[in-house]
């Protein structure tokens, strides 16, 4: 049964299974999409979000009107609702994920090695967090979620030639970026201690 | 061009080294039956906030008929009023009593009956 029919079938009669057949068949694919907007190391908060999608889809069904595909509907709202999650995030307490207190303890013989590697590494990580939303959602889903373009460009509600174009602005972004960070700390020098140029 | 090019290739294969490490979140197994578990508890919320809104305006409608009674017989006691705009909170709280009881009554039972 297609999702038109589902959801119909569902106002009709109001019988909460159907409503658990559009879970079924949608939470994986939201739940990328709403970890994917919040970043890495959100598990917990992205499956929150992912709840609060279904129970907004729950209120909001009967304005489904069917003029877009039922998906493209529910990606909209999950995007949206998954966005003003992260705003309303910058205004918490930040916490270190507990990935990276294990790493930390799980350092390697060199100690100076480590520290450089993770400066990159948040560097990098910095980078991807100051990009527009849909580019960094875009670049989350593609390299980090493993997902084809074509499913990138469904999730997202573009083709999937936009989704190519955003992933190159979004690497070209990146470049500039770390581009004038190394830049500026080329300029402030490196102790010569460190035995390797910057 | 083609500097450009390997200049993007670079890129890309650092934001697939660093984001390989990060794991990737899973979605709990009971996922679907704890969505629909809330749902049931909305839909309970938006009974009982139906439930509230009706009796609050069937007490208001009762005011208005009553004091325009009063009004109307011009005989105003000036306490019959204050009485109905001081018993607004009770209103609300016996609409929500039953529920609250009712919660409370399975909480005290549980530890008993299990």
């Amino acid at each position: 049964m297609d999702d038109e029919k589902v959801v119909a079938r569902f106002l009709e009669t109001g019988d909460r299974a159907m409503f658990g057949v559009l879970i079924e068949r949608y939470q994986d694919r939201v739940f990328r999409l709403v970890a994917s907007v919040l970043g890495p190391y959100s598990g917990a908060d992205a499956e929150e979000v992912c709840q609060e999608v279904f129970l907004r889809l729950y209120r909001k069904i009967r304005q489904f009107t069917g003029q877009a595909g039922f998906g493209t509907w529910l990606y909209r709202i999950a995007y949206n609702l998954a966005i003003d999650w992260k705003r309303h995030a910058r205004f918490k307490l930040p916490h270190v994920p507990i990935e990276e207190i294990r790493s930390l303890a799980a350092s390697s013989s060199d100690p100076l090695e480590d520290v450089l590697a993770k400066e990159t590494k948040d560097l990098v990580a910095m980078a991807m967090e100051d990009l527009p939303d849909l580019y960094r959602t875009a670049l989350y889903l593609f390299y980090w979620q493993e997902r084809p373009i074509e499913e990138v460009a469904e999730l997202l509600g573009v083709s999937e030639g936009t989704v190519k174009s955003q992933l190159f602005r979004a690497r070209n972004l990146l470049k500039g970026r770390l581009r004038r960070v190394t830049g500026a700390m080329r300029k402030v020098g490196r102790p010569s201690w460190t035995g390797r140029r910057a | 061009m083609d500097r450009e090019e390997s200049m993007n290739d670079s890129a890309e294969k650092l934001i697939r080294d660093i984001l390989k490490e990060v794991p990737r979140p899973k979605l709990s197994a009971d996922f679907a039956s704890n969505v629909l578990d809330n749902i049931e508890q909305v839909e309970q919320k938006r009974e009982l906030s139906k439930r509230v809104g009706m009796v609050m305006a069937a007490y208001w409608f009762a005011v208005i008929v009553v004091s325009g009674f009063i009004f109307a017989s011009l005989k105003w006691p000036w306490w019959f009023p204050i009485i109905f705009i001081a018993l607004t909170p009770f209103v609300f709280l016996a609409a929500a009593a039953p529920r609250a009881l009712r919660r409370l009554g399975s909480r005290l039972l549980r530890p008993i009956l299990s």
